[in-house]
């Protein structure tokens, strides 16, 4: 039977706000968000962030609800030990690699004189990539070591 | 500690059988580990560190060796 830990829950939430909110902001790109100030496109950014905290939060609060009753034991965070530093480390790493690798290529664009807002787009999309390869890097590395 | 190499066996499931049965979260509490950890151990998904072998090893009350083989590579192997 699969048993999910706390740490993989939490990684599955972090998974799903992704998904909400990078969805959002891809509808609200669609519908002519993506262009404006530096500063408009900035605070739409900083609410996307703020967005993610609070879904991490309440993910987790539900998520813990939801997993304790699928699994009919109290779902708790066990102190990490060197497997879960193990996984941490690995997960970083990887994280650490895709984070740099797209900050370095959203600057192409940029010398190339695309629109400068991209880099704004870029300070939030490097590491929400980051993000979600430490939690997506964290789920299988749980499932294969 | 890392990932769990293919000649690195154990015989954990076996000394728990000969403890009465013991528990994985009862070794892992006795040990101080995660009981997910140790299912990675025990399922040879993970090697653990040094240390660790040595505190399952104490909570059977045997050697290491007993717990823990490991087979040379063969000389295919890299």
């Amino acid at each position: 039977m699969y048993e999910m830990t706390s740490k993989e829950m939490m990684a599955w939430v972090q998974l799903l706000g992704v998904v909400v909110v990078c969805g959002w902001l891809a509808w609200d790109a669609l519908n002519g968000g993506a262009v404006g100030t530096t500063a408009a496109i900035a605070q739409k950014l900083l609410w996307a962030v703020g967005a993610m905290v609070g879904f991490n939060i309440v993910g987790a609060i539900i998520g813990t609800i939801l997993v304790s009753i699928a699994q009919r034991e109290e779902l708790k965070d066990e102190p990490a030990d060197e497997r879960d530093h193990a996984v941490a480390a690995r997960s970083l790493r990887n994280s650490g690699i895709v984070t740099s690798i797209v900050a370095a290529l959203a600057l192409i664009p940029l010398a190339l004189g695309v629109d400068a807002n991209l880099a704004i787009y870029a300070l939030f999309v490097a590491p929400v990539i980051g993000g979600t390869i430490n939690a997506a890097s964290e789920l299988y590395y749980y499932r294969t070591m | 500690m890392g990932k769990g190499q293919a000649n690195v066996s154990n015989s954990i499931r076996t000394l728990r059988f000969h403890a009465g049965e013991m528990t994985q979260a009862a070794l892992a509490k006795q040990v101080g580990v995660t009981r997910q950890t140790i299912v990675a151990i025990e399922q040879g998904r993970y090697s653990p560190s040094l240390e660790v072998a040595f505190r399952i090893a104490h909570a059977f009350g045997v050697p290491l060796d007993e717990v823990f083989q490991w087979t040379p590579p063969g000389p295919d192997a890299d």
